[in-house]
């Protein structure tokens, strides 16, 4: 098990460092000059071009990638051209809002999500079931940025229950939370529903109906239960997504986190931004990912982690 | 991250034999009459066959052009003569709307063809021949994979810079990945069976063998992820736009129009709705037609398509 979690851990490494070439070569190869946008208007071109040689970037690309990793490798992730700030000082606190979000989100999706495709299962074909699935089917269509704004008409303007931007109180959350929930609700309904769907047709299950067990037994026990890996896996991968930042959500909200940092800098051509952004999105994938095929061990004993 | 991989799907091709011969057998239509007996795959066709209709017949639907501005009827709510009202520069937003469909249809269309072009080859090759190639295809995946959410799309715009043809390769890339995995999935449960290993034993060279008798029998599961996939497209490039990174004025965009319409939502709400209902019926139909087409073609697929989202 430690074997495990340590080789997948020293596997992540390539993926990452891959991760920062693609990320460094996609942003230095990109047209648009740091130095030109971050020079006052009135600057000259002799300005711009010492500008440019005091943020490092007249020099050629491999030595830029070598400096750049032997930071990073230091722990250093570099100073934002924008801010003058350390670029992990002004991640960490995106970060954090990202996460509260990201977390709210998901466990609005399980809370929902999970009994809905339950229901849907046990009974199909009821009126539960239709509801819940053509409710998922329509909840995979809605677009995030129109749902916010018409959750924003609705509850902020029109009946002025919650605050339309910002962060701070539990109700800044409620809006956002919602809005970035409603494709992992139904994601997780569809596939619990399927996965029980597939196990209830199991022989242990009619064994364990047969024994007379409760039903409630027979389907919290021994049906959801197997039916859990694929809805993990789903609300993991969705959980990663969403610590990638909800970009739109977060610019409808105005809610201080990682997606909408991250629009700004490439905006802005603020590359340590980006660069450190790029990667921390990569860890916090990679470990969810991680966290995920652990909990395959925790759900079913067959499961074993080869080092 | 090889050592469990998650699974996105899982799936049992039904074996056409060696024949190569076509297991979807349109031309005897038993899809296609299932398809019909299936009340969403029904609805969802209708949509679709709309959605395709009004945008190729735009020009002809409406009476004046998307251009045509009148700030004497600015953010005119809905009336008789225009059921949805005017926009902020006093354009009918029914026309708007007509025209719009135009882009959502053209960036749908050509991404999802782009990604299937590039993302089966490399999911069949690497299915096929396994060793480095495959390895070095499922390496790339993971480092595409590893950029969450539109983050990838967001990047090729800021390398390509924002318009049509920038909007269609962002999300091209963003969807290549699932492709990859799909088809390299799907190659390596038919690779084991008997027809292949006879193929081989006749004399049939890989490539001919993959075009025959891999590809014919992977084909359920890829027009099931098209379709699901034109949805997901709209979604993103409309995020995209409504994000201001996609395409630009004078195109019409449905997502642009929201991202404009909600600077004056509280006093015209009608230019946010009408542009995001139409997205929703649009995304729907394509959803309910991958839903029916997955149930006919692929029915034992667990299924399921929307892992990455569009837009967060």
């Amino acid at each position: 098990m430690i074997r495990y979690v340590a080789t997948r851990l020293v596997w992540m490494l390539p993926t990452l460092v891959l991760v920062t070439v693609v990320a460094f070569l996609m942003l230095h190869l990109a047209p648009g000059d740091p130095a030109e946008l971050l020079a006052p208007a009135d600057a000259t071109a002799e300005d711009v071009q010492r500008l440019r040689e005091e943020l490092g970037l007249a020099d050629p690309l491999p030595l830029q990638y070598v400096r750049y990793m032997d930071r990073l490798l230091r722990g250093d992730l570099g100073y934002s051209y924008a801010s003058g700030q350390s670029v992990a000082r002004e991640l960490l606190p995106r970060f954090a809002f990202t996460l509260r979000l990201a977390t709210a989100s998901l466990v609005l999706a399980v809370l929902m999500g999970l009994p809905a495709g339950v229901v849907a299962a046990v009974r199909v074909r009821s009126w539960a079931d239709h509801v819940s699935m053509v409710g998922s089917v329509v909840g995979l269509s809605v677009p995030a940025f129109w749902l916010g704004v018409m959750l924003m008409l609705v509850f902020s303007v029109r009946l002025g229950w919650l605050p339309s931007a910002g962060a701070g109180t539990w109700k800044h959350l409620i809006l956002p939370t919602l809005t970035l929930s409603t494709w992992s609700i139904a994601i997780i309904a569809r596939m619990t529903r399927a996965s029980m769907l597939e196990v209830l047709g199991m022989d242990y299950v009619r064994v364990a109906r047969a024994k007379g067990l409760p039903e409630r037994t027979v389907i919290v026990r021994h049906a959801l239960r197997n039916a859990l890996i694929p809805i993990v896996t789903v609300a993991g991968l969705r959980f990663g997504y969403m610590l990638g930042g909800a970009v739109v959500t977060e610019t409808v909200f105005a809610w201080p986190g990682m997606g909408r940092f991250m629009v700004q800098s490439i905006q802005a051509r603020d590359f340590p931004n980006l660069q450190g952004g790029i990667l921390l999105f990569a860890l916090a994938f990679a470990l969810t990912n991680l966290l995920v095929d652990l909990c395959y061990g925790l759900l079913d004993p067959q499961v074993r982690y080869q080092g | 991250m090889s050592a469990s991989r998650r699974v996105i799907r899982v799936t049992q091709p039904t074996p056409v034999g060696a024949s190569g011969e076509s297991p979807l057998r349109l031309g005897r239509a038993p899809v296609l009459r299932r398809l019909l007996g299936d009340a969403g795959g029904l609805i969802g066709l209708a949509i679709i066959t709309l959605f395709v209709i009004v945008a190729v017949l735009a020009p002809f639907l409406t009476a004046e052009t998307p251009r045509q501005q009148d700030l004497s009827r600015r953010l005119a709510p809905p009336s008789w003569r225009a059921p949805l009202g005017f926009d902020e520069l006093g354009r009918n937003e029914g026309v708007l709307i007509i025209w719009g469909s135009r882009t959502s249809l053209t960036i749908a269309v050509a991404s999802v063809l782009a990604s299937v072009g590039a993302g089966v080859p490399l999911g069949l090759v690497g299915g096929f021949y396994r060793g480095v190639a495959d390895d070095l295809i499922m390496r790339i995946v993971d480092v595409m994979l590893a950029f969450p959410g539109v983050l990838l799309a967001l990047v090729v715009i800021a390398v390509l810079g924002s318009g049509l043809t920038s909007l269609i390769l962002a999300v091209t890339v963003y969807s290549v990945p699932t492709y990859v995995r799909l088809v390299r999935a799907a190659t390596l449960q038919i690779m084991p069976r008997q027809f292949i290993e006879a193929a081989r034993a006749t004399g049939a060279g890989s490539v001919r063998i993959m075009r025959l008798h891999v590809l014919p029998n992977i084909l359920g599961p890829i027009i099931v992820q098209g379709s699901l996939s034109m949805g997901t497209v709209i979604l993103t490039a409309g995020a995209m736009s409504f994000l201001g990174l996609g395409v630009q004025p004078p195109t019409v965009e449905w997502g642009a129009m929201i991202s404009t319409g909600r600077l004056y939502v509280r006093n015209a709400p009608h230019a946010v709705v009408a542009p995001g209902l139409a997205i929703v019926l649009v995304v729907l139909g394509f959803n309910l037609l991958g839903d029916a087409l997955r149930d006919t073609l692929d029915p034992t697929s667990r299924l399921v398509s929307a892992s990455r989202k569009a837009g967060g």
